[in-house]
């Protein structure tokens, strides 16, 4: 009854590639913001997803309770995910000032756990699901079926992945940011309010991570409160074996996970794909141990490498 | 009579209080950050449930002693396959590659028919009670004690604080690390088989890396390289946790008052509950007998007298875009100190990093025209040449014997599987700590050996790891700057340090370089000198000679008149 | 001295601990090794006339399948307060809720909690089969009876003696979806998109092959979709090219409805079927217009015309503001069938109420008419629901018997 030809070949890798591309860009722009809070504070911020749902909740929020129109929404969703992380940074990490690493550990699932619960708490446990009007404008692109959605985010992360480039080397806030990253008290004693750089760093994450957790819900067609966790966990997984320093290094991570989940699948090893994709990443950080281990020259620190 | 709610929870708290310990050793007290300690659990689990049939008597106790042991074989195959994987990459790369393997053993499991899928494996026999499950509990705690205070123990801790540091007094870094976390995952695995066998019915999805992140949280929780403190934690996250449950309505509220726990504890217990640093273990001191005999731990010289020679060939260090030692030739025979002296920049520190294996570079190097491996180095030969870094940067968390009694510990020889035993290692660890308090004594520290190395000021940490270094003992030993930062005259620190290195500098078959700026140290002690500018070295001869040099003359008018 | 000093530690140490392990020991278990004689549960018959129930329910409410621990528990009331209409003054009935909180080992304990410390008569619970497969040997252990409202799994009934189910089964379901895509709908060409890592989508998958290969047809691929996918998209590109004639989803009705409307944004004009875990109200929320024209097996078909189900439908409806769901009927079914097994025996005890409940005959009710069977199973005819206009529709009866 319903039978398609099979389509030519080139058409399906562009269907691959497009859907490659976009899940690439949602785990960048995660990745991206675990990169930056991790240079600045040596955190790793388990919260991260959290900000992600913050997004979308917030966005479906003005959607649904006010009835606003979605150029209303989704950038109330992205400012609410950078102002949850700023809050988050203020009530959890600051006061960890001087603490050691175990302890940012147990304030970053805390305050993980209280989001996800707060969410909870507020909306209700169970999903609730994200309705389809904006993405129900399609366009065809030569036989490939793209999204509003879709399209949004590729945009999205390729201005962010352009102004991140551009601002880490090129900027005073940049420079800002890599001053405190590499040595907070000396960036203090030269006059840099680290606090004001973190909570610009904060910022910054969070809104990336807002419009993740939009494309999240759009795609998964709902939100849950826990529905942060494995995708944050995965752009986690990204991030550290792009490199936690470098955020540009972090961000194309997350578009190279992206695209090895979707080879995966597309080969047919979908059962193993989350599998899969951790393996490739546990070797590609194992081979660059190696070729480190046995390199005869003397590393530089990361952040001076181009 | 106990309602078998009660007896549940208990059931429930001495699993985890086995499971928190596993991971605290592994987390705690070796350093590793393992995520996935849920798949260690689930090894022993499955593996338990998988053969016990096979086995299965009609006596409870030894159906018991059976599956611990099955469990035990789990989580150790399991850990050891993990291990010998991930252990190689660094600091928190090691937790991905943890979650990771955690991510495929589950994949594994659920595509295999065989291991039951994700049908999960039911029917299983009801064997745990809670009085066995507590039993097991306490000696698991108890077996860890043991091997905390092993040699073994002392060397995970050592790892933790300073891998970089312990690699260079050729500690068995990786060794140390695999042993702490087989020993974790060997209890995970009886933990796991005890759990078999009272939910009767076992699923992949009770392993996965949520647990690994609560058993974590207990760790955290207690107190990071503090075994009462894992105890504690694993209480609070399992029956603390559960008495929620008793409020009413509180189903709500339990999962938020967990992350409010966690937040307050993150801020106020700074190190977990019972982490106050600097804290010191009691029990790991030993009671110590008032003998003052003179330490003789060296190892392995049986021809004393020997000359020993050092030759370099072209040693050649560079990061991609600079040269920083160009090309540095040596012959050095034992029984000698040598200075090596030049500006700042010349190179000095590099070189002695590179004589000692602990930066990679270009060349060759003969110990007693036998070629060692440049980089990296096979830990035997690290042994032998060591490099004492200019700034004293020690195993912060430990007490000063324990950073200068880790000399000795590095030679323990049995291997680490047996260190779960009451003795293990006992007479060395007596002999270990003999021999520190005595090395202390030689550099006026022997009244601060308790004290947390980060608690001791810039000379005390300086005389502390020279202790440390001396002991070491090895062949070639390379002082850089040690008198740097220290007072000068006559009972000054700089005094006692070259009061403790003067056995060293009389022994025939040792090499000792001191690198520094002031020749007015180095004149008393050294007879030789190497000068060394801009990565080359200028000149090489006796005292007299080199300060006759156009050379050396030179360079220290330069740096008098600031030209 | 040394070495005494040493020794003196250890050794008491161990024997304070030996000791304390004996006493522990002898505290503990005098009836072997295995857990405790029951104790006794509320008195069930004080006088005549009052029967005093106890409920307990084990459902989940946090986590991800809280959803359905809401609807169970809007279905229960709703049984509870009509029977207490029903019977007013001869019937005590208190009912007591435990977050199982989606896990294996916290339902455990919900259930001990339920059965040792607040004594209930019986527990009604579990939704996931690998939680309700973990409760079925406590049940048996502490001699409550466990009505299992919603687990489809065929062997939660196969331990002891104390579980009944009133839903019917996934190898059931299995051919009746067959069933109906062979004979009705002519479909030859069958592709699956499942979880290999849920044991109902993998056990529902595999019943359903089974059924189908015998009818004659074909299943011309699985596809392997994960727990929390944020985009589908490769797998219907799989299965586009699998030219199936139908898709078949046994997954929850999130992820079934994630699966249809990707499907439609890209173009794909796919039939799709599901299971039991589909019907929700929420469906629709979630998948919008893209779920219209799929066709799914039901518990419970809110259209129906039968008397006790237009009653439940219309008195849910009254209450809660929504349609039920499955979950809700299943629940209320489970909560009314104990108070009437109760009432009829005049006795509460948990004894007589396994007994009364495994000889259930003919009961009315909003899932159907339900008799127990010896081992614990529902004899049930299972409906062909279609999805059309945004809501479900009753289509068909079907027996899973041949």
């Amino acid at each position: 009854m319903n039978n398609y030809d099979y389509l030519p070949l080139s058409l399906l890798i562009m269907d691959y590639l497009v859907i490659a591309i976009v899940l690439g860009c949602t785990y960048c722009l995660i990745a991206l913001g675990y990169a930056l809070i991790y240079s600045c504070l040596k955190l790793i911020n388990f919260a991260h997803g959290e900000f992600c749902a913050v997004g979308a909740y917030i966005t479906l929020w003005v959607v649904l309770a006010w009835n606003g129109s979605w150029f209303v929404a989704i950038p109330a969703g992205i400012v609410a995910g950078g102002l949850i992380a700023v809050v988050t940074w203020f009530v959890a990490y600051r006061p960890l000032r001087q603490a050691e690493r175990s302890s940012t550990i147990l304030a970053a699932l805390g305050a993980s756990i209280c989001l996800q619960q707060m969410l909870a708490r507020s909306f209700g446990p169970q999903s609730i699901g994200f309705p389809e009007s904006s993405s129900n404008v399609q366009m065809q692109f030569g036989g490939i079926n793209l999204n509003v959605t879709e399209i949004f985010i590729v945009i999205c992360t390729a201005v962010l992945l352009a102004l991140i480039h551009f601002f880490w080397k090129h900027t005073r806030f940049g420079l800002y940011v890599r001053a405190v990253a590499d040595d907070r008290e000396a960036a203090e004693c030269v006059g840099i309010h680290a606090n004001k750089v973190i909570m610009g760093v904060f910022l910054s994450a969070g809104m990336a991570a807002g419009i993740a957790g939009i494309a999240l819900a759009a795609s998964f067609g709902r939100v849950e409160p826990t529905m942060g966790f494995e995708p944050g966990l995965k752009a986690f997984v990204a991030a550290l074996a792009g490199g936690l320093h470098d955020p540009r290094r972090a961000a194309l991570g997350g578009i190279l996970l992206g695209a090895v989940e979707t080879i995966t699948i597309a080969i047919g090893l979908s059962a193993y794909r989350d599998a899969i994709v951790f393996m490739l990443l546990v070797s590609v950080l194992t081979v660059r141990a190696i070729i480190e281990a046995h390199s005869t020259t003397l590393r530089t620190q990361p952040l001076e490498m181009e | 009579m106990i309602s078998t709610y009660i007896q549940q929870i208990i059931i429930d708290s001495s699993l985890m209080i086995i499971l928190a310990t596993g991971l605290g050793i592994i987390y705690g007290h070796a350093g590793v950050l393992s995520l996935c300690h849920a798949t260690l659990y689930g090894a022993g689990a499955y593996m338990a449930a998988l053969l016990f049939p096979l086995i299965a008597t009609d006596s409870w106790v030894l159906n018991l002693s059976e599956i611990c042991l099955l469990g035990l074989l789990g989580g150790v195959v399991v850990s050891l396959c993990i291990g010998s994987l991930c252990l190689k990459l660094r600091g928190d790369f090691v937790a991905l590659a943890t979650i990771a393997f955690g991510e495929l053993a589950r994949a594994l499991v659920l595509n295999a028919d065989f291991l039951g899928g994700a049908r999960g494996i039911r029917g299983i026999q009801h064997i745990t009670t809670p009085s066995a499950a507590i039993f097991v509990a306490v000696l698991a705690v108890i077996a860890a004690r043991f091997i905390l205070q092993s040699p073994w123990g002392r060397m995970m801790e050592a790892v933790r604080d300073n891998t970089i540091l312990a690699d260079g007094l050729a500690v068995p870094v990786q060794k140390a690390r695999l042993s702490a976390f087989v020993f974790g995952g060997g209890l995970a695995g009886i933990a796991g088989a005890l759990f078999a066998f009272k939910q009767q019915y076992i699923h992949p999805s009770s392993f996965d890396i949520m647990v690994s992140i609560t058993i974590l949280l207990a760790v955290i929780l207690g107190g990071r390289g503090n075994l009462t403190g894992y105890i504690i934690g694993a209480l609070i996250i399992s029956i603390g946790a559960e008495s929620l449950r008793l409020l009413p309505g509180s189903a709500d509220w339990r999962a938020m008052g967990m992350g409010a726990v966690l937040l307050i504890t993150s801020w106020f217990f700074t190190k977990g509950i019972l982490g106050k640093w600097p804290y010191t273990d009691p029990v790991r001191r030993s009671f110590l007998g008032g003998s003052s005999r003179k330490s003789s731990v060296i190892e392995g010289t049986s021809q004393k007298d020997r000359i020993r020679i050092l030759k370099t060939r072209n040693i050649k260090v560079s990061t991609g875009q600079t040269t920083i030692i160009d090309g540095i030739s040596l012959i050095l025979k034992s029984g000698i100190s040598i200075a090596l002296i030049g500006p700042n920049g010349s190179g000095k520190s590099t070189l002695a990093k590179a004589l000692a294996g602990d930066i990679p570079s270009h060349g060759k190097i003969e110990l007693d025209d036998v070629p060692v491996c440049v980089y990296p180095r096979h830990v035997e030969i690290k042994r032998k040449i060591i490099q004492l870094p200019q700034h004293p940067n020690g195993f912060h968390r430990l007490s000063a014997l324990d950073n200068v009694r880790l000399a000795i510990d590095r030679n323990f020889r049995r291997s680490p599987v047996f260190s779960w035993l009451p003795f293990a290692g006992r007479n060395h660890s007596i002999r270990s700590e003999r021999a520190a308090m005595n090395a202390l004594k030689q550099v006026g520290l022997a009244n601060k050996a308790d004290h947390i190395f980060s608690t001791l000021s810039y000379g005390q940490r300086k005389r502390t790891l020279l202790a440390a270094a001396m002991l070491a003992d090895p062949l070639v030993l390379i002082l850089d700057e040690p008198f740097a930062g220290l007072n000068t005259g006559p009972g000054s620190e700089s005094e006692i340090i070259t009061d403790a290195l003067l056995p060293r500098l009389k022994a025939p078959d040792r090499i000792t370089i001191i690198i520094d700026h002031r020749i007015e140290l180095l004149k008393p002690i050294c007879k030789e000198v190497i000068l060394m500018d801009a990565g080359h070295i200028q000149a090489h001869g006796s005292m007299e000679e080199i300060m006759e040099t156009e050379q050396f003359r030179n360079i220290y008018e330069r740096a008098s008149t600031g030209t | 001295m040394l070495k005494v000093e040493y020794c003196k530690n250890r050794s008491l140490w161990m024997l304070v601990i030996l000791f304390v392990l004996t006493v522990i020991a002898g505290c503990d278990n005098d009836t072997g090794k295995i857990g405790k004689p029951a104790l006794k549960p509320v008195q069930s018959i004080t006088n005549a006339s009052v029967v005093s129930i106890k409920l307990g329910v084990v459902l989940p409410y946090s986590g991800p399948f809280a959803g359905y621990g809401e609807e169970g528990r809007q279905g229960i009331k709703l049984a509870v307060t009509e029977a207490s209409e029903q019977f007013g003054e001869r019937v005590n009935i208190k009912v007591l809720y435990e977050d199982s909180k989606g896990e294996g080992a916290d339902a455990v304990r919900a259930f001990r909690k339920l059965a040792d410390t607040d004594k209930v008569n019986a527990v009604i619970g579990e939704v996931l089969s690998s939680n309700t497969l973990a409760l079925a040997p406590v049940a048996d252990e502490l001699k409550v009876p466990l009505v299992v409202p919603a687990s489809t799994n065929a062997d939660i009934t196969r331990v002891g003696n104390y579980t009944v189910r009133i839903c019917f089964l996934d190898p059931e379901q299995g051919i009746v979806l067959a069933k109906y895509a062979w004979d009705d709908l002519k479909i030859k060409r069958v592709a699956i998109m499942l979880d290999k890592g849920s044991d109902y989508s993998a056990g529902l998958a595999g019943a359903f092959k089974k059924a189908f290969a015998q009818l004659g047809g074909e299943v011309v691929g699985e596809s392997v979709v994960g727990p929390k996918d944020p985009n589908i998209g490769p797998q219907l590109i799989q299965v586009r090219n699998w030219s199936a004639d139908a898709v078949f989803l046994p997954l929850e009705y999130p992820r079934a409805a994630q699966i249809m409307r990707q499907a439609k944004n890209m173009g794909m004009k796919l039939t799709f079927f599901g299971g039991d875990a589909w019907s929700s109200p929420k469906l629709f929320e979630m998948g919008g217009d893209a779920v219209n024209g799929s066709y799914i097996t039901a518990h419970f078909a809110p259209d129906s015309t039968k008397e006790a189900v237009k009653t439940f439908v219309e008195n849910f409806e009254k209450t809660n503001g929504v349609k039920p769901s499955n979950m809700a009927a299943l629940s209320y079914d489970a909560a009314k069938m104990i108070i009437q097994a109760a009432m009829t025996k005049n006795d509460a005890s948990r004894e007589s109420l396994r007994n009364a409940l495994f000889a259930v005959k003919d009961f009315q009710g909003a899932t159907g008419n339900i008799t127990i069977k010896p081992n614990g199973d529902a004899t049930k005819d299972i409906m062909i629901l279609n999805i059309a206009n945004n809501q479900f529709n009753y289509v068909k009866t079907i027996s899973p018997v041949e």
